[in-house]
């Protein structure tokens, strides 16, 4: 009750203030009128200066010891970024960025083959749609349980699986440069698509006349071929790419690149969470 | 270059590159900021690591150091320090706990200027219940009031120190003392020595 006073009418602050000689004149007039009348606040003034005067009564302790600076400590770089940069840190912090560089490359060496295969459809989606019905059914069946991951891996796991005449014409394109790895897609296409990837190494040789030519391919075929062959000849420049696709459409290279990236970004996840750990902890200390 | 050398000369030597000077600053000031930062924190260990701290990072910024009080403007870095290690003790509850409750066994050393002993007997309850007391304030009023009390600085420099407004500094101290009279009078039987005393010299 007696409290609850103080707190709500009386002019505490200022007779704390007083009590260390702060209050400003003007003030200390109208405080020292309500002292008179006020004995609740004579009895607060009292025992505001005893707990003043036993709170300059506490002892000062003696330093436990010297705190002189030694040469060391003054080149000492400023704590808080030193604590931050641990060596654990910074290895977690480039591994997780390591693995999320390498993510993007094979993305990308990936999403090339997306281009290629989006350029051709979008000038002929029924050629490729038809290329899908036309192709050995357990090869299809393959395809589209593939092409149910993500759109990204989906596209060229159904380009390398069940829709062999785009495969062959990005062969073909590649069989334009010299003659190297991108011979393989052009048999491929061209020839084989009933039995597709199994063979496809074997028909090596055939890449000359089937690369090279893809108008002039057999007719069963023939002319998803030439569409195909017109996209694989714009992004024929690039022989690398020719590696890639060639990479791509194999049957079991397109679920190892699907383990790979799922792999390469739980990595990455992981690493630059464990650094976020590391920081905290580094942080604490 | 000896105790007798006034702060600022001792600061354009310690600018200069002169350890030396700055470490006459520090032995002439360590006392002060050790217990400064013993108020605040409430046990040795800590308040030691404050303390140097605080002197490193005042060395760091000594160019920043304008004009008027060494003594106020060390007093804030050392304040600083102590909010530093508050913090870090609120983002690790648990082991800030385990420290504070081990460290407070180490008895406290005896006052420079010792008392007789039964003063000494008379006075150390008193001041094991204000130190409670003074832990139990919050952050801000609890320097407020060291600062003002165990420190001996007025209002403004505290004002300055503080980065608040005079208005701000008066009523922090009033509320810290209203707070510690509250905790005190709770156990009234340990001081009627102390507040019947300066009942009579009203």
């Amino acid at each position: 009750m007696r409290l609850l006073d103080i707190f709500s009418r009386h002019p505490r602050d200022d007779i704390s203030a007083r009590a260390d000689g702060e209050l400003a004149s003007e003030r200390r007039g109208a405080l020292e009128a309500h002292l008179a009348g006020c004995e609740l606040c004579r009895a607060e003034l009292d025992e505001l200066l005893a707990v003043r005067s036993a709170l300059r009564g506490l002892p000062q302790v003696a330093a436990p010891r010297s705190f002189t600076l030694t040469q060391a400590m003054v080149e000492r770089k400023p704590p808080p970024v030193t604590s931050r940069a641990t060596p654990a840190f910074v290895a977690m912090r480039l591994a997780g960025a390591g693995f999320a560089a390498v993510l993007a490359v094979v993305v990308m060496l990936d999403a090339g083959g997306i281009v290629d295969d989006t350029g051709s459809r979008s000038s002929s989606d029924e050629a490729t749609s038809l290329g899908f019905f036309e192709s050995d059914p357990a090869n299809r069946d393959a395809g589209t349980t593939d092409g149910s991951f993500t759109e990204a891996a989906g596209a060229p796991a159904a380009r390398g699986d069940s829709d062999l005449p785009v495969s062959g014409g990005d062969g073909g394109g590649a069989g334009a440069v010299p003659n190297n790895s991108g011979g393989i897609g052009g048999p491929d296409g061209s020839e084989d698509a009933p039995d597709g990837d199994d063979a496809a190494p074997a028909l090596n040789g055939l890449s000359d006349d089937g690369g090279r030519e893809p108008p002039g391919v057999p007719s069963t075929s023939g002319d998803l071929n030439e569409i195909a062959g017109d996209d694989g000849e714009a992004t024929a420049p690039e022989p690398g790419e020719g590696a890639a696709t060639a990479f791509t459409s194999e049957d079991d290279g397109v679920s190892s690149l699907l383990v790979i990236e799922i792999g390469l970004a739980a990595i990455a996840v992981l690493a630059i969470g464990a650094s976020f750990v590391i920081r905290r902890r580094a942080d604490s200390d | 270059m000896d105790n007798d050398t006034p702060d600022l000369d001792l600061i354009a030597h310690a600018r200069q590159g002169d350890l030396a000077a700055f470490n006459v600053l520090v032995e002439r000031y360590q006392k002060g900021v050790y217990n400064l930062c013993l108020r605040m924190l409430g046990s040795p260990a800590p308040a030691e690591d404050a303390a140097q701290e605080a002197f490193i990072s005042a060395h760091r910024s000594l160019d920043r150091f304008r004009g008027q009080s060494f003594r106020a403007w060390l007093f804030r870095i050392a304040a600083n320090a102590c909010y530093n290690e508050l913090r870090r003790r609120k983002a690790r509850p648990a082991t800030s706990l385990d420290r504070t409750g081990y460290e407070d066994e180490r008895p406290i050393e005896p006052p420079d200027a010792a008392p007789s002993m039964e003063e000494r007997a008379a006075n150390a309850e008193l001041h094991r219940a204000l130190e409670d007391a003074l832990a139990r304030l919050p952050d801000d009023q609890r320097l407020a009031v060291v600062l003002c009390d165990v420190q001996g600085f007025g209002y403004a420099e505290i004002a300055e120190m503080m980065r608040v407004s005079l208005g701000t500094v008066k009523s922090r101290i009033s509320r810290a003392r209203s707070r510690l009279r509250v905790i005190l009078l709770e156990q009234r039987e340990l001081l009627p020595g102390s507040i019947r005393q300066s009942s009579e010299e009203q």
